[in-house]
């Protein structure tokens, strides 16, 4: 285009005026264009004066209209076009021109029916102010009694909430409700319920399979007057507990038999003292831990009850309502009861029934709780493997018995775990056993003076085993008399007596046993005790026999016997020792020395004279000396020659 | 917490729910005050009587300032609960409390341990004496 010729195009206004006419001869005739007001009437013609602008307007004044300028109307209809409203040029000045004929309309009627007089008559207006006052004043007064009561009512509700608001705020911290319920979220388990809180205080995270829920509710403690002194013990929080888990209680162990011979086993009564709280532990934290102990008392005589059904011991086990009985030895009855003091102070078992003031066995009590830990903790192990959540998958320790291979015995072995009734009456025919031997010796040992028994108790003890040394010394020669030292190993149903030379003497539990064996140790102590000293003293010993074949049969093992002769071999001394007989002590003098010797025809030599003669008893409860050893060093120190 | 954790159905409805109380209450106490504020301009053309009229705003601002006010106690107590529901579901810092205790009883039961271990065999030593001087006394 740019490289093109420029070509002129003249532009020529369109002709403005329309066309009338075109003649024959191609003269055109133009219509004169409109002048200003003829403009202006076309204008006008074009508004539409029937369409009202309100729709109120139209019922009220449509009728006059109607009449007055109907015939106006028939002419514009055919020439207008309807127009939109507002689309309307004039529209303002069509409104006011409708309304003022409206106005005047009106206006022409009232005059109309006022010319009348049949109708309406006109009358001067009375001309009080307050006639059209009164009302607006009383809605002022009114509505101002209104607002005042509402804005009363907000301030009211206003002080309120901010009263609660500064509460929180204020330095009272710890009285905050929420901060005590996020102090007990953070001890207990907790969860919401509807509108509820509710805790778990069951021991079922642990491990338990005891049935019972557990479940205590946390409630706001409201009952308090805000506006009064809060006194120092108030606390926003409580919890409630289930009915049946309120109060006190624990497990009383108790063995009982006809004669008092194990009454000071447990002496101090350390459960149903009122517990002090600790300075700072709030009182629901006490509430919920007497409640889960309470619990566990439960669960413990539960399981101990179902075990003393279940197992078929030899002499079956008695469960009467709180209190499960059995009999671990002959004549001794174990008693495990739950004793549970739903009140305040007062025990629900009464106490007349007892005259005594405790038998109880704490360290049986404390051992079954720990137990049950133990068999809590079993259940929860350690390795858990995947499986189903909707089903059981039998035992734990089971499920390995396919990876390790075990055999039958294996199996059963695991199956048959022992009880928690049969531990502990394991345990308490220990504890008894202990004791009784420990009475045993006891009592010898004060009603023998001479020897010595010396116990010495183990301090690494076994809930099923126990040892205790015992020495057999006399008094003042500890050091040269150590021949007897026995270990006693108290097991569950016997005594295992090793001595120091290694022998090994099993007894029953018959207390008889023991102090048998006992006297019968401290028998043989005596005559080892004169074969030490012999040593010491420088005396020969000639003959030792622990277990003599001779003389008269003692009911209590053998006796034994020893001689020894002086250095010199002037003397003899001879000792029988027997534990029931007692002791025999005969020296043998020189014949020399006897004036009434029977003479002999056949020993006529005077070196037969340095022989020993006869025997002849010394009278022992006259000697003097403390002791039997004592004795016999004098006896020995009497008969050795002056150098 | 950059970490969104998934939450289970009801918690994300009870959230929800906290929320919708309070666009409520909120909403509830803007309209209530356009309301009284409403009621509170005169009008002239009324087809009661005034009397009534006025009893009827009286009533009527009454009960919208005691709305007010229940939806301002309604806020606080979702305040509260909203502090409870944190509490309750707070596991993170549950674990932690736990942790800690866990650890304090530990030490605790250590330093038990201890100390019983030490009265023993202290004990042990005195019992040891006792025994042997009771046994070797006049006075059993």
């Amino acid at each position: 285009m740019s490289g093109g010729p420029a070509v002129r195009i003249s532009i020529e206004s369109s002709c403005e005026k329309q066309v009338q006419e075109v003649d024959f001869h191609g003269t055109e005739t133009y219509v004169p264009p409109l002048s200003m007001s003829q403009n202006l009437t076309k204008l006008a013609q074009r508004i539409d004066f029937s369409q009202g602008s309100d729709s109120e307007e139209d019922g009220a004044d449509g009728e006059p209209r109607d009449r007055e300028w109907g015939k106006q109307e028939t002419e514009e209809e055919e020439g207008t076009v309807k127009f939109q409203p507002s689309l309307w040029p004039w529209d303002s000045v069509r409104n006011n021109l409708r309304s003022a004929l409206t106005e005047m309309c009106v206006l022409h009627d009232v005059l109309s029916v006022v010319k009348e007089k049949k109708y309406m008559a006109l009358d001067p207006v009375s001309q009080d102010p307050n006639a059209g006052k009164t009302p607006q004043v009383f809605q002022l007064i009114s509505k101002k009694k209104s607002l005042a009561t509402a804005a009363q009512l907000l301030l009211k509700g206003a002080e309120k909430l901010s009263k609660s608001v500064a509460e929180n705020q204020e330095n009272r911290r710890q009285r905050d409700f929420n901060a005590e319920l996020l102090r007990l979220r953070s001890q207990w388990k907790l969860r919401k319920v509807g509108d509820k809180i509710l805790g778990d205080l069951s021991y079922r995270s642990a491990g338990s399979l005891f049935p019972h829920p557990g479940t205590f509710e946390v409630i706001k403690n409201t009952d308090i007057d805000l506006d009064k002194k809060i006194p120092e013990d108030y606390c926003p929080l409580d919890v409630q507990i289930p009915s049946d888990l309120e109060g006190s209680a624990y497990i009383k162990v108790s063995i009982q038999k006809q004669a008092p011979d194990i009454g000071d086993l447990g002496t101090v009564n350390l459960f149903r003292r009122p517990q002090k709280s600790k300075a700072g532990t709030q009182p629901w934290h006490l509430k919920l831990e007497a409640a889960q102990n309470v619990l566990l008392c439960k669960e413990i005589f539960a399981q101990l009850s179902r075990e003393a059904v279940q197992i078929k011991a030899q002499i079956p086990h008695i469960v009467v309502k709180n209190q499960i009985i059995s009999q671990p030895f002959p004549g001794l009855q174990l008693s495990i009861s739950l004793c549970h003091s739903a009140g305040e102070r007062k025990s629900s078992r009464a106490s007349p029934e007892k005259p005594k003031p405790d038998d109880h066995l704490y360290v049986l009590e404390h051992n079954l709780h720990q137990m049950m830990r133990e068999f809590h903790k079993q259940q929860l192990s350690s390795v858990v493997m995947p499986h189903p959540a909707s089903a059981p998958f039998g035992h734990k320790r089971l499920r390995l018995a396919g990876p390790m291979a075990y055999d039958k015995a294996e199996i059963s072995s695991l199956q048959q775990g022992e009880g928690l009734l049969e531990k502990i009456i394991k345990q308490a025919k220990h504890i008894f056993l202990r004791s009784r031997t420990a009475r045993t010796i006891d009592s010898l040992a004060s009603r023998i003076e001479d020897p010595q028994i010396q116990a010495h108790w183990s301090n690494i003890n076994d809930v099923y085993e126990s040892s205790v040394k015992v020495l057999i010394t006399s008094h003042g020669y500890e050091q040269i008399c150590k021949s007897i030292q026995l270990q006693l190993n108290i097991g569950v149903e016997q005594i295992r007596v090793v001595h120091r030379d290694g022998r090994v003497v099993t007894l029953s539990h018959q207390e008889q046993e023991l102090q048998d064996f006992l006297l019968s140790q401290m028998s043989q102590h005596q005559v080892h005790a004169v074969q030490q000293l012999a040593k010491v003293m420088g005396w020969h010993v000639l003959s030792f026999s622990n277990h003599v074949g001779l003389g008269p049969v003692e009911s209590i093992g053998n006796a034994s016997a020893i001689t020894v002769a002086s250095l010199n071999g002037e003397y003899a001394i001879s000792v029988r020792n027997g534990p029931e007989s007692g002791c025999k002590v005969l020296v043998q003098f020189p014949r020399s020395q006897i004036k009434e010797l029977p003479k002999s025809d056949a020993v006529q030599d005077a070196k037969w004279s340095q022989l020993r003669g006869p025997h002849r008893e010394v009278n022992w409860s006259k000697m003097e000396g403390r002791n039997f050893v004592y004795k016999m060093e004098l006896l020995m120190a009497a008969l050795t020659p002056c150098p | 917490m950059a970490t969104q954790r998934v939450l289970p159905q009801s918690k994300e409805t009870l959230l929800q729910n906290y929320n919708k109380r309070l666009k409520d209450d909120i909403k509830s106490i803007m309209d209530n005050f356009t309301e009284i504020v409403k009621t509170a301009k005169i009008e002239d053309e009324t087809q009661v009587s005034r009397p009534t009229q006025a009893e009827q705003d009286h009533y009527e601002m009454h009960v919208r300032a005691a709305n007010i006010v229940r939806a301002g106690e309604s806020l606080m107590k979702l305040v509260s609960d909203l502090k409870q529901f944190l509490i309750l579901n707070d596991f993170p810092s549950v674990n932690d409390a736990i942790s800690q205790q866990n650890q304090q009883l530990r030490a605790l039961q250590d330093e038990c341990d201890k100390k019983l271990t030490s009265l023993r065999d202290e004990i042990a030593v005195d019992l040891y004496e006792l025994e042997e001087e009771y046994y070797s006394s006049r006075y059993k």
